[in-house]
């Protein structure tokens, strides 16, 4: 709070200087620059006097910072140096030298005396020490030359309400004793006499006394505020005659006041003003005013409402109540008043010729003059005020020209000064002897000690660990192998909990498990749905009291895992548990095609490929067939081609790519091998529609009926597989005529003999016709060449009608 | 008690109770349109807004537009304000107010009958 405080006597101090500056500088600017500027420019005094910001070099800021190494360093200097050392950096600090060393040390002390002079010296106390403000230089030639500090301004008395009692003598009491000469009784007492330089335990004393004004002066002003709005809307009427609403909606649409603005006649009034911000009303003593003076009162009310008159107008206060101890702040707020009605004449002057113009001033006049009622409040906006007031205003209509060129870079070039006034004068903000953070930098510091950070890293030098927080407890996250592996090393501890944020795939290098025997994990670890790929070994080596769920693992494939497996049912996760482990929501995907092998030390597909094909197991081929490279592919599908093995030929064909150049090329020459039926299967799986319709035409041209046959089956041609079959019959009967065999369907006649079995078979083809007519006696066989054309007709041995029977039941 | 209104508040009140009792503030603008009035639009909320101070509306949200509702109907209004006038004029004599209403001949032989024959029914129930 003392910091606080020690902050406002800085910007207090800042701001009263920018504040002399500007009234110094009134008398010559009044006529020159606009008096909207002159109006607007308080408010960088204001933001002076509120915002604790600087730059890193400022006026206050050495001046207070320096203050504050006077307060540590006084007692070693002891008191008459350090006190007079300090009126002596006033001195420069007066006189603009910024940079003056900071020892107080290097003052000698014939400089201290020719720099004291006779005013200061008696008032030396500790408040010219800590706020210089309002003390030394500049200002003792003045007014408050001879009152001991800043506290002491008559101003003060005016507001300070509670510390003020029923005069100005009185309460300095509290704050100064008595006068001058015997300096702030209280807060000198109990110092060493003549070292009067103790502001450090002042300002924890001062604090208090500061804050208490400041709010009682602050309800004071809002609770008068409100019993004067309340008075005031008691005595109001509404006005009825639409016709001056209307001259007011009127005037409101020309000023850009869109909001309807409610109008009032109290006798009571005073003056006219402007009441409310969230529903305002402009109040009239007098709403019969002639129309002239009503639409000048009018105009000039709502340019008040447009420029949110009010709004600032209670900034200022608020800004007069934090800094009531300051005579200065007190006079800006008037300096602001008369400002404000000077701007908002200047406002509605500026669209007036000479005549309104001088019309205008006769309302003010008018305004003024009849009756001049008691209550009156600093936060309402009135047309009229004191006489002087008055005459400026009226003088300032009368004077009214446009801006020159001249005036406007004159304002500019104010505006500038005044901006660098701002940043130059700055505020204290360093720490409690001179370190130099600001503000805010030392607040977030306070901050960051104090509270954990929700997410944030660590400087961990082996992995980052990132966290997050959740519900109090904080996660470490894990976001690929690196981090997976560094659980139980560094800031990996075995005992934190970890939260599984994406995928892992695990690298070839060996894993070891987290934990052992000796040093379990006994944190938790959340797989948080996410899957870990390719472990090798289990994942958690031993834990204890530890919490491990939704863990996913996949593909993992850890050798003579089988038998532990029904010991342990978490058996992949965890090997040992030492402790009680909760285990739960986990899940574990072997990796397939080696752990249905089950035979450790068998390898990969290619040997189980060549060996299931040298057994002839055509599904366990197929499945080491899918796990072996494109080229090995290839070059199986052409070895078992070229062995003619039609069932691993069809089943290995489902993976091929349609129209591959392997497809291409395995269709050119099976279609020259004449192998119809690995065609077929080629044709289901391995080309597209296109390359099917080109065979098919080169079928037909080279009369391939089987091809044909396929073809259309391969292509849905259902139609012409039909008229082909047909045809196909046709041609099979019309051969069967010629060698002596006639009938059809599954009825035939061979040289007069009803035929049992009948064989029509193609020599070193697999593909046969085979038709069985249990009253048949005799048992033949068709034997073709190969080109389809019927070579033989024989008799069936018992020996081949065996194998066929054999065969065929197979 | 209802209070006192001026003759522009009058002029929309009677504009709301021609409507049913709600309107629209962009029905209320094309009534006065109809009539000589050319107030402006800040005008007519300004009186609008005093009318819903006094009570005799109220207003809600429709979307983006105001509706106003009456909350003292035309009769209950003219009721209040007769009895404020007879207590006000007349001290509480209703017989000074129908007096005053036939000497000045405000009210014809005939409308004077028909009231008596409404007089006498209300009576015999």
């Amino acid at each position: 709070m003392s910091r606080f405080f020690w902050i406002l006597l800085s910007m207090s101090f800042s701001g009263s200087l920018l504040i002399l500056t500007l009234i110094l500088f009134r008398p010559w600017l009044q006529n020159r620059i606009s008096r909207q500027w002159q109006y607007y420019a308080w408010l960088v005094v204001i933001a002076r006097l509120l915002l604790p910001v600087t730059p890193a070099i400022s006026l206050a800021g050495n001046l207070f910072q320096w203050a504050g190494q006077g307060v540590a360093q006084s007692l070693p200097y002891g008191g008459e140096e350090g006190g007079s050392s300090l009126i002596w950096r006033q001195g420069n600090a007066w006189t603009g030298q910024f940079t003056v060393s900071n020892m107080p040390g290097n003052t000698k002390p014939g400089e201290d005396e020719l720099l004291q002079g006779g005013d200061v010296s008696d008032s030396a106390g500790l408040l010219q020490g800590g706020d210089a403000s309002d003390s030394a230089g500049l200002l003792q030639g003045g007014d408050v030359s001879d009152s001991a500090g800043l506290l002491q301004g008559g101003d003060v008395s005016d507001s300070a309400g509670l510390l003020q009692g029923g005069d100005a003598s009185d309460s300095a009491g509290l704050l100064q004793g008595g006068d001058a000469s015997d300096s702030a009784g209280l807060l000198q007492d109990g110092n060493v006499p003549g070292a009067g330089l103790l502001p450090g335990a002042a300002i924890e004393l001062l604090w208090m006394p500061w804050l208490a004004g400041a709010l009682v002066l602050l309800v004071r002003k809002i609770i008068a505020y409100q019993s004067f709005v309340k008075y005031i809307k008691a005595g109001c009427e509404a006005v009825a005659k639409p016709i001056l609403l209307d001259l007011l909606a009127l005037e409101g649409e020309r000023a850009g006041v869109r909001r309807p603005i409610e109008l009032y006649g109290n006798s009571q009034a005073s003056s006219p003003m402007l009441l409310g911000y969230f529903r305002p009303c402009i109040i009239l003593p007098d709403p019969e005013l002639p129309g002239e003076d009503f639409l000048c009162t009018v105009r000039h009310e709502l340019c008040h409402y447009r420029r949110r008159d009010l709004l600032y107008k209670w900034l200022v206060q608020i800004t007069v109540c934090l800094h009531w101890f300051n005579p200065l702040v007190h006079m800006m707020g008037r300096e602001i008043n008369r400002a404000c009605e000077l701007s908002c004449d200047e406002a509605v002057v500026w669209s007036l010729d000479e005549k309104g113009r001088r019309a205008y001033g006769d309302t003010l006049l008018r305004a003024v003059a009849p009756k001049k009622n008691s209550r009156e409040c600093a936060a309402t906006v009135m047309l009229g005020e004191s006489a002087s007031l008055l005459k400026e205003r009226l003088d300032a209509i009368m004077k009214f020209r446009k801006m020159s060129r001249g005036s406007r870079c004159a304002m500019l070039l104010l505006t500038a000064a005044l901006g660098l006034g701002f940043t130059a004068t700055g505020a204290y903000a360093a720490g409690e002897t001179g370190s130099s953070k600001g503000v805010n930098e030392k607040h977030a510091e306070a901050l960051s000690e104090n509270m954990p950070p929700v997410i944030g890293e660590n400087d961990g030098e082996e992995a980052e660990i990132e966290t997050i927080t959740i519900k109090g407890v904080t996660y470490c996250l894990i976001f690929n192998e690196e981090q997976l592996r560094a659980i139980g090393t560094e800031a990996y501890g075995m005992d934190l909990n970890y939260l599984q944020q994406d995928h892992i795939q695990l690298s070839e290098e060996e894993w070891i498990p987290i934990g052992t025997q000796d040093h379990p994990f006994t944190g938790s670890y959340n797989g948080n749905g996410f899957e870990i790929f390719g472990l090798t070994d289990y994942l958690f080596g031993a834990a204890e009291d530890a919490h491990l769920y939704n863990i996913t693992l996949r593909d993992y494939e850890i050798p003579g895992l089988e038998e532990k497996a029904l010991e342990w049912p978490q058996s992949p996760i965890l090997a040992l548990e030492t402790g009680a482990v909760r285990c739960y929501d986990n899940f574990a995907y072997p990796r397939e095609n080696s752990e249905q092998n089950g035979e450790p030390g068998v390898s990969g597909p290619v040997d189980l490929a060549e060996s299931s094909y040298a057994q002839g197991d055509v599904s366990q081929f197929c499945k080491a067939y899918t796990l072996l490279d494109r080229k090995t592919q290839e070059a199986w599908l052409e070895r078992l081609f070229e062995d003619r093995k039609i069932a691993f030929f069809s089943a290995c064909l489902w993976e091929l790519e349609e129209d591959c150049p392997m497809a291409l090329a395995l269709a050119e020459e099976i279609y020259q091998a004449n192998e119809v039926a690995f065609f077929s299967a080629l044709a289901d799986w391995g080309l597209s529609q296109q390359t099917l319709e080109s065979w098919l035409d080169q079928a037909t041209e080279d009369k391939k009926t089987n091809f044909q046959m396929v073809l259309l089956e391969a292509l849905d041609r259902d139609w012409e597989v039909e008229a082909l079959e047909a045809e196909l019959e046709q041609q099979r009967l019309a051969g069967y005529e010629a060698v002596g065999i006639v009938g059809s369907g599954y009825v035939y006649e061979y040289l007069g003999q009803s035929v049992n079995i009948l064989l029509d078979h193609q020599a070193g083809s697999q593909v046969y016709f085979l038709n069985m007519n249990p009253d048949g006696t005799v048992n033949i066989k068709i034997t073709r060449g190969a080109d389809g054309q019927i070579e033989s007709v024989d008799y069936m041995t018992e020996e081949e009608v065996d194998r066929l029977c054999n065969g065929y039941d197979e | 008690m209802v209070q006192q209104v001026s003759d522009a508040e009058l002029e929309l009140m009677k504009i709301v109770w021609a409507n049913g009792g709600t309107v629209l503030y962009a029905q209320i603008m094309e009534e006065l349109a109809k009539t000589d009035h050319t107030w402006q639009k800040n005008t007519v909320i300004t009186l609008l807004s005093r009318l819903v101070d006094k009570g005799l509306l109220k207003t809600s949200k429709i979307g983006r537009r105001n509706e106003y509702a009456a909350i003292v109907s035309e009769s209950d209004y003219q009721a209040a304000q007769t009895q404020n006038l007879i207590g006000k004029l007349y001290d509480g004599d209703v017989k000074g107010l129908v007096t005053t209403l036939i000497q000045r001949e405000m009210i014809t032989s005939q409308d004077y009958e028909e009231l008596k024959r409404f007089w006498n029914r209300e009576e015999g129930r």
